[in-house]
Formats: structure tokens, C-alpha cells, sequence
């Protein structure tokens, strides 16, 4: 009975949005789309979600399927962490911005290493000539941690770090640091990239993709074991969307990641509701606000989904996805810079709408200079405004019952499910990365857009729209970040002396342990800890890992 | 009939930022262009190498990280001892304006910026090509 009055009346919605279309000439209007190619209506009604069950597929905040949020409150009582990275120079410099941030008011450490460290060179080596500590901090033995962490309230705080394929050596040295600094590493709390298939998007892949999974694993059963606090990944989504993928192949790829090391940890006896809750994500937030809310909502219902009904997870922590977002650092542009002071902040909109748990918000100058402490205060404190002072954070998911939102959600999931299933008839996430079939198809959506903002269509404010009629050219005043030559001289300096101070005897060994235990199927964790207390540095314990995996071969697809 | 122009297009040193040079490589490619992309991490004597190997017309190199100064004088100080002369030399990325006379007196014929519009840099490849 009920339900046939609930047809009648969806029926007569139905005829009403027909006649209101007419009469108003909607049906003859521009159509548009968003989210790749989700094409949308002038409004939307309760028909558009009919089918829809609010208590199977929406219900509550902190229950199954999570689509409001992992956490029954939400943000009423404590908002999303505040993350901002930062990494330039020597463990002296990010370590002086590193106090700015916790005295402004965030609790947690976040760090961006130099690229000779994400391709696990050390400082010395030819190949980093002119790249030491330029784009990141530069990290070549635990002595450098001793340094960043050196005075700092760590124990209070959480520790972040940007590294996709060597996070296990990032994790070794944090280890030894820590222990050698008095504190307990097994009380870590923070989270770590650790992405090696994430890392293909942003040129950051050293070792070939099945050595890399493996290492990263490895690093997963480690924390699970010894650090139970700590996320010990964080998939890179935000690679792929800075790679140039849409919000649809964002979540599917980045899920086809997930599924690919959630089934090596099964494989070797790992129980999904063991390491299940320690797996995180890291999102990009575009400006457009109503989708990307729509897309953390949907991929929080998918991934409680597939945890439940593919994986067999039965705690409600391994069915709920935690996740960070960052307005994303693609949406600055670099004509009138201060206006990406609005973009991020309508970001990190859709990040709180979503449901984040952190913010890592990008500066206003970051597209082209390395954030001062100026630029870093003003990030934040977008974010705590957006926190403390709007009211947004008062009811978990406020945009619930939208029909638009909901709608969008629904469209975004079903997108996502095919595209996942489309890399799974590739034979899953590494095949098709190495095939390429990824990158092209991302790369053809980004040329696609691309096109549409060279001719107009799509709108970028003072770039192909309202310019400046004197504005100067925006990348006159380009400064970009000089490494302090300074910086390169004392860090290499104290590398050589870490080498003329260590016990060759114990460094020879712990380095073949290795090679011995990557050669094997044993966890290569410890080891690599024993290798970073023996001072090896992060270009010898990589030397060794390379050697045994084989490094990866950049994909030459256009 | 005139032969299709020859483009080699690199990302030179640690900087994997390569979404800038695959569009530019497919935009070329679209104006008739015959491009071939080295792909990332290429180092001076890889992106020579490649040169020479391809015949190129055009080189283009693609640096984000801030390091194109150091880079790209060893890379035209490796083209110079190869005696390539006929190889147009052009600079896309974060390129400060202090920079750009100093890269132009090592021997870069342009320099892009982000931002650039696609038909200039088609105009200049074509005005410019030395074969």
C-alpha cells in the first residue's frame, strides 16, 4: 500500500518535471556535464533517486555503508586534521618551518622529500647534481631524522610523509631516529604514501612495479605488527588527479591500487580485518565542490562494499575508508596568483563536505615557488577558518538528501565500478599500468580538457577569461626556489662523514642481510631498520633493492 | 612534398612532472608533427642520444623541478661536442625570466612557459625549423 502511493506520487513528479521543462524551455537548453561525462539537469527531484534505500544505501554517519562518513559525529567535536607539508633544503630548514606550523596551531609533521630521495639517490650522486633539496628536503641517512626531529614534540604529533616506493626506508630511518632520540617508534602515529603503483603517475617509481608492491607490503605487515597507530599507506590518488585523471578515475584507479595490495597481503595470511583499517587514502579536491563531495561520498560506499562483499571484512574499522584530501594543486594558476587563495579554499569546501580527516591545503604560490612562511600561515588558516569558524563542521554530512548530491553520488559509484572492472579484464592494476592502457586513457580526458580551456569553453578566471588588460605576464615574476648551495655543501658533507664514521664491518653485513632477505620471501623490514642502525644510507639500501627487483621502465606512451 | 618535422621530446633530469610534455607531444603530433617522447628521468646523454638516433629537427625538454640550469648546459654542452647544429633547442616549464637570457646564450632558441598558447609554439617550430 505504501509503496504503490510512493510510485503514484513518483509518477506525478515525474509528469509535473515534464510540463515545468516545457513551459520554462528547459528541454531546449545547453546541456552540460560533469565529473568526465555525467551529464546534468537543470534540477533534480525525488524521482531521480527512485530505487535509492536511505537506510542500505545512505543510513547513518559511522554505520554501514559508511556513505556519511566514517565517524558517528563526524566533526562536531574535533574538525579534520590540518597537514600541510613542507620540505625544502636540509633537515635545519624544514624543520624551522616545521615549529611555524606547530606553533600556528598544527599538531602534526608532514614532510615532502627532494627528488634524489623519491628516486633513492643519495645527495652525492651524479644523477642528483643540481637537484639536492630543491623541491623537498634532502634525506640520506637516519642522522638527517635525528636532526628534523631533533627538540620537537613528536610524540604529541603525527608524522607525514610524502614517499611513494621507498616509504620503507623513510619508516627504517623514522625507526632509528626515534629510538636513538629517546622516544618509542612503536607509539608513530601518521601516515606514509607508500604507493609504488601511484608513483607511475608522478614519475616516482625506482624499482620494477611487483618488487615495488612487495616492499610496500612488506612495510604494511610491519606497521600492522610494530606500530599499530600509524597508516602505513596513504594511496596516491592525488598523483593521478595531478597526473590529469577526472574524479571517475581517480577513485577506480586508485581502488584497482588498493585491490591489488590488499590481495598480496591476503596472500601471504594477512587477515583483512587486521590491515583493513590501516589502509587510507589521499584525494584530490578540484574546485568543482559539489562533485568531488559526491565523489568522497560514493567512494566511501563502494569501498565499504567491496571490503564487505569481496574481501569478507566483518569490523566496521576495515569496511569505513579514512581518507586526507587536498585541494588540488593542478586548479592554481599563476596569473594573479592570490586568487588561488579562493580555489583552494573552494577545495577544501568539498573536502569538509566530503568528509575528510585531513586537510594538506596547497599555498597560493606553490604552482611556481617554493610556499613562504607567509604563504604557509595563509593556508592554514583557511582551513581553520573553514573549521572553527563557519559552522559547516556542526552536522555530519550536511549535504545528505540533496537530490542533486545523492543523484551525483549514485552516477559517480556506477562510473567507478565499470572502470574498475574494465582494469580488472586487463588482468588488474600492474598489467594495466605496464600496457599503458592508464596513462592513455587518462592523458586523452586531460587533452580533451585541455583543448576545451584553449578555446574558451572552459573557463579559468584571468587566464582565458577576464584578463587584466595591464596585468604583466605572470611567469615574469616567476621566482623559482634556488637550492641554498650552502644546504647542498653541509648535507653532503655530513654524508661523507656518516660514512667515514660507520663500522664497515656491521654496514657490509647488514647490507648483504638484506640483499639476502629481498632475494628470499621474508619481510624485508627489519632488515632494512638493521641497515639504517648500521648507517647505511638511502642510496645504498635503494642500490640494493634495485639490484634485486630491477628498476622500472618509464612507459614512452603518448 | 615537404618532410614531416622530426620532434624529440624530453623530460630531462629527476623531475617526473610529465603531463606538460605528453600534452605538448600530442598537440604536435595533431599539427602534423612526427614526435617521439623519450619518456622520464633522461639524462644529458640520453636526450643526445636520442637526437641523433631520431635525426630530430626539434628538441624540446620539459624541466618543473627548477634545475634547468644546470641540466640544460650540460645537455647543450653534449650536443655541441656531438656537433649538432641543426637541431632546434626549445625549453618548456618553470622558466624565471632572469633565466631565460641565460639559457638563451647557451644556445636555446626558445624558451615556454606554462600557459603558452599551442599555436605559438606550432609557429615558431615551423617558422624555425633549419632543415
Amino acid at each position: 500500500m505504501e509503496k504503490s502511493t510512493r510510485r503514484e506520487s513518483i509518477q506525478r513528479i515525474r509528469e509535473e518535471e515534464k510540463r515545468w521543462s516545457k513551459e520554462n524551455r528547459i528541454d531546449k537548453s545547453d546541456n552540460y556535464s560533469v565529473a568526465g561525462d555525467i551529464e546534468i539537469k537543470a534540477a533534480y527531484t525525488p524521482a531521480d533517486l527512485q530505487g535509492t534505500d536511505f537506510l542500505s544505501e545512505i543510513g547513518f554517519p559511522g554505520e554501514y555503508p559508511y556513505t556519511r562518513g566514517p565517524y558517528p559525529e563526524m566533526y562536531r567535536h574535533r574538525p579534520w586534521q590540518y597537514s600541510l607539508f613542507s620540505g625544502f633544503g636540509s633537515a635545519e630548514d624544514t624543520r624551522k618551518r616545521w615549529k611555524f606550523l606547530w606553533d600556528t596551531g598544527q599538531k602534526a609533521f608532514s614532510v615532502l622529500p627532494d627528488l634524489p630521495t623519491h628516486m633513492g639517490l643519495d645527495s652525492d650522486d651524479p644523477r642528483a647534481e643540481d637537484e639536492v633539496g630543491r623541491v623537498g628536503l634532502a634525506i640520506d641517512t637516519v642522522e638527517d631524522f635525528e636532526i628534523l626531529f631533533g627538540g620537537l614534540p613528536l610524540e604529541q604529533a603525527s608524522f607525514s610523509c610524502n614517499e611513494e616506493t621507498l616509504a620503507a626506508i623513510i619508516i627504517a630511518f623514522v625507526w632509528v631516529a626515534m629510538e636513538n632520540l629517546g622516544m618509542d617508534p612503536r607509539k608513530l602515529r601518521g601516515a606514509i604514501s607508500n604507493d609504488p603503483l601511484a608513483a607511475v603517475h608522478k614519475g616516482t617509481t625506482v624499482l620494477n612495479l611487483e618488487g615495488g608492491v612487495r616492499l610496500a607490503v612488506d612495510l604494511i605487515e610491519f606497521c600492522v605488527r610494530n606500530a599499530p597507530r600509524y597508516y602505513p599507506i596513504n594511496l596516491k590518488a592525488v598523483n593521478l588527479r595531478e597526473g590529469g585523471a577526472n574524479p571517475i578515475q581517480e577513485v577506480a584507479y586508485t581502488f584497482s591500487n588498493a585491490i591489488c595490495y590488499i590481495k598480496k597481503a591476503l596472500e601471504r595470511g594477512m587477515d583483512i580485518d587486521d590491515f583493513a583499517p590501516k589502509l587510507s587514502i589521499f584525494f584530490a579536491s578540484n574546485i568543482e565542490i559539489l562533485e568531488e563531495a559526491a565523489k568522497y561520498r560514493a567512494a566511501r560506499r563502494l569501498w565499504a562494499r567491496m571490503m564487505k562483499e569481496r574481501f569478507g571484512a566483518k569490523t566496521p574499522k576495515a569496511c569505513s575508508l579514512r581518507f586526507t584530501a587536498e585541494a588540488n594543486p593542478n586548479n592554481m594558476q599563476a596569473e594573479e596568483p592570490e586568487l588561488n587563495l579562493v580555489r583552494a579554499a573552494c577545495g577544501a569546501i568539498a573536502s569538509a563536505l566530503g568528509g575528510a580527516q585531513g586537510t594538506p591545503h596547497p599555498c597560493y604560490d606553490e604552482v611556481y615557488a617554493i610556499p613562504t612562511e607567509k604563504s604557509h600561515s595563509l593556508a592554514l588558516g583557511t582551513v581553520q577558518i573553514l573549521a572553527e569558524e563557519t559552522n559547516i563542521t556542526r552536522t555530519a554530512d550536511p549535504l545528505a538528501g540533496s537530490y542533486y548530491v545523492e543523484y551525483l553520488t549514485n552516477e559517480i559509484e556506477k562510473r567507478v565500478v565499470k572502470e574498475i572492472e574494465k582494469v580488472e579484464e586487463f588482468g588488474g592494476a600492474i598489467k594495466s599500468l605496464e600496457s599503458g592502457y592508464i596513462s592513455k586513457t587518462i592523458l586523452s580526458w586531460f587533452v580533451e580538457e585541455q583543448r576545451a580551456i584553449q578555446t574558451g569553453q572552459k573557463v579559468i578566471v584571468r587566464r582565458n577569461k577576464y584578463r587584466l588588460k595591464h596585468g604583466e605576464n605572470p611567469w615574469d615574476y616567476l621566482e623559482v626556489h634556488q637550492s641554498d648551495p650552502k644546504a647542498v655543501e653541509r648535507q653532503i658533507k655530513r654524508l661523507k662523514e656518516v660514512r667515514r664514521r660507520r663500522d664497515t664491518q656491521k654496514w657490509k653485513e647488514a647490507l648483504r642481510d638484506l640483499r639476502r632477505a629481498a632475494e628470499g620471501s621474508e619481510n624485508m623490514m627489519p632488515f632494512i631498520v638493521e641497515a639504517a642502525r648500521a648507517r647505511a644510507s638511502f642510496g645504498e639500501i635503494t642500490g640494493v633493492l634495485k639490484e634485486v627487483f630491477g628498476e622500472y621502465q618509464d612507459l614512452k606512451v603518448i | 612534398m615537404s618532410k614531416r618535422i622530426r620532434v624529440v621530446m624530453a623530460k630531462l633530469g629527476l623531475d617526473g612532472h610529465d603531463l606538460g610534455a605528453k600534452m605538448m607531444a600530442t598537440f604536435l603530433r595533431d599539427a602534423g608533427m612526427e614526435v617521439i617522447y623519450t619518456g622520464r628521468h633522461q639524462t644529458p646523454d640520453q636526450v643526445v642520444s636520442a637526437v641523433i638516433q631520431e635525426d630530430a629537427d626539434v628538441l624540446g625538454v620539459s624541466i618543473l623541478s627548477g634545475a634547468h640550469l644546470g641540466l640544460v648546459k650540460k645537455l647543450i654542452d653534449k650536443m655541441k661536442g656531438r656537433e649538432i647544429d641543426d637541431c632546434l633547442v626549445i625549453v618548456g616549464g618553470l622558466i624565471p625570466k632572469v633565466d631565460r637570457p641565460v639559457l638563451k646564450k647557451m644556445g636555446v632558441n626558445a624558451i615556454f612557459s606554462g600557459g603558452t598558447d599551442i599555436e605559438d609554439v606550432i609557429g615558431f617550430i615551423t617558422e624555425n625549423t633549419k632543415k
